[in-house]
């Protein structure tokens, strides 16, 4: 018992806090806007050509700092948003394309959310 | 958990090999004492003679051997060392101790989670008091277990020292003890290897030597061989020769040959040692009948006719069927001249050492043969060493003279050849 404490110590040492759902969702919408803006995700999101990010927010309601997810819940927002943090778990990273395709193309409630079309 | 534990201790103590090296070093002498061992000895026998009976006293014996023993105090030190003791030590402090730093200055660093990041999980980043208490924690799984492994290893490390007792025979005196008459089978056996079985009954045994039917010469006792002193053997030995003296006392002195005259003469002053002046007249007859022969040959050399006055002459006389020269196959009758006594043969070789006034050696090829000059001889001329002779001869058996037996050749021409 002793050593699964230790253990489990040792993967907590690992990991900070769980980010709150509207930093979660700023963070999914920062790497989608991150230019130069993927062609796929312009056209299925309908991005606008300035001010992506403020738009997002504002269509999905997360820069209110007590916003909470519903539809898409926060686990399947999680599971689409895994391609995007696949290269590296930075904020300020810009994503492979190829990863934004692939996190529109599973994830039509994320598409939906973020105001586009699925 | 007993067991993990249990298990973990021992995968350590294996990590941990010892060198172990054992001395003795010897301490001061305790005591010196003696130490009686008794041995298996043999037989022995006294031995008297009272013609014809041989009487022996047969005797077996043990051998009490007294041993000078010291005692001595041994220390036997045994040193195990461990090469893992210096580098795990090391490394166990100085990894724990850097452990405990890093935990310790853990508290000081900021403890706010890096925001810059949020992984897969939904999660900021550690902070980098996080970071910090976890690689004291990998520090920590990296001393604990070299501090354990250096810990252990130095338990084990050490002198130990065993004191024990050490002997020494430094001496020790063998004699004969408990002697005993014994009872049981003996056997005499001839020099043909012919064996008389006989009964000792109480350590005695009377033995009538007109009634023997071998000439004894060795005696065994249950399989062993009976020791004898130097006294004793003599005494046996000269029963012995009565026995043959007895046993061929049929014969005539001039119906023997000079090998069995000698033969003769020799079991007679054997067996004078135990008869006495009984044998005087016997002793002497053999000796006068010597000196008659040497004066004159031998009766049985020399048959009727047998005056020649040239090599050729004596050639014809005898018609020597053999040749005995340097690669002459008839080299192989001089094995056994008893068996070939009174043969003529031809003899080609080298004069060699003169060994009496009639008497000298002949050297043919690799072998020797002693050959007598009758002294009264038809041949003239000198033979000095190194002469090569031809001579027709008979063969008279061997004869010994010092430590030389050899074949003895009696010469009828002699005259120097090729």
């Amino acid at each position: 018992m002793r050593a699964a404490a230790i253990f489990t110590l040792f993967l907590l040492s690992c990991v900070g806090p769980p980010a709150p759902d509207a930093e979660l969702c700023r963070d999914v919408i920062a790497r989608l806007c991150s230019p130069p803006p993927c062609p796929t995700a312009q056209t299925r999101l309908n991005l606008p050509a300035t001010n992506c990010q403020t738009e997002l927010e504002a269509r999905t309601g997360c820069s209110s700092a007590d916003f909470a997810f519903t539809t898409p819940s926060r686990s399947q927002v999680l599971s689409c948003r895994l391609p995007l943090v696949r290269e590296s778990a930075q904020r300020s990273a810009h994503p492979s394309c190829d990863y934004v395709d692939e996190a529109i193309r599973n994830c039509p409630d994320l598409v939906v959310f973020l105001g586009g079309t699925p | 958990m007993k067991t993990l534990r249990f298990m973990f201790v021992l995968l350590i103590s294996g990590c941990t090999a010892l060198e172990s090296t054992t001395r003795i070093e010897r301490g001061p002498l305790l005591r010196s004492y003696e130490r009686p061992v008794l041995l298996e000895g043999g037989v022995t026998s006294d031995v008297r003679v009272d013609w014809p009976l041989l009487k022996l006293t047969v005797v077996g014996y043990d051998v009490c051997r007294a041993q000078q023993v010291e005692e001595y105090a041994e220390e036997k030190i045994t040193e195990r060392t461990s090469g893992a003791v210096g580098p795990s030590l090391s490394t166990g402090i100085s990894t724990t101790l850097a452990s405990i730093i890093l935990f310790a200055v853990s508290f000081a660093v900021a403890s706010s989670a890096d925001t810059n990041v949020i992984d897969a999980g939904g999660n900021y980043g550690p902070s980098t008091k996080q970071y910090l208490q976890g690689a004291s924690l990998v520090t920590l799984g990296i001393g604990i277990p070299a501090l354990a492994v250096g810990l252990i290893a130095r338990a084990r490390s050490g002198e130990e020292v065993e004191t024990q007792r050490a002997e020494q025979v430094v001496s020790q005196k063998d004699v004969r003890c408990n002697e005993r008459p014994v009872t049981g089978p003996m056997t005499m056996t001839s020099a043909q290897g012919v064996a008389l079985p006989l009964q000792v009954v109480d350590g005695a045994l009377d033995l009538d030597g007109t009634k023997v039917g071998l000439v004894p010469e060795a005696m065994r006792f249950a399989d062993r061989e009976v020791e004898l002193t130097e006294a004793a053997r003599d005494t046996f030995n000269g029963w012995a020769a009565c026995v043959a003296v007895e046993r061929d006392g049929a014969r005539t002195l001039d119906a023997l040959s000079e090998t069995g005259l000698l033969a003769r003469a020799e079991a007679l002053r054997e067996c004078r040692k135990v008869r006495g002046e009984a044998l005087n007249g016997a002793v002497s007859a053999v000796d006068a009948e010597l000196a008659r022969r040497r004066e004159s040959g031998s009766p049985a050399a020399w048959a009727p006719g047998t005056n020649v006055s040239t090599f050729e002459e004596a050639v014809s006389a005898y018609a020597p069927t053999l040749k005995l020269s340097a690669t002459s196959k008839d080299l192989a009758v001089l094995d056994t001249p008893e068996a070939a006594e009174g043969r003529a043969v031809l003899l080609e070789g080298i004069v060699g050492e003169g060994i009496t006034e009639n008497i000298g050696i002949i050297q043919v090829g690799e072998r020797q043969v002693f050959l007598f000059i009758p002294p009264k001889k038809s041949w003239g001329g000198s033979f000095p060493n190194g002469t090569r002779v031809e001579v027709v001869a008979l063969i008279s058996g061997r004869q010994t003279l010092g430590d030389r037996s050899l074949p003895l050749l009696r010469a009828v021409w002699m005259r120097t050849a090729w």
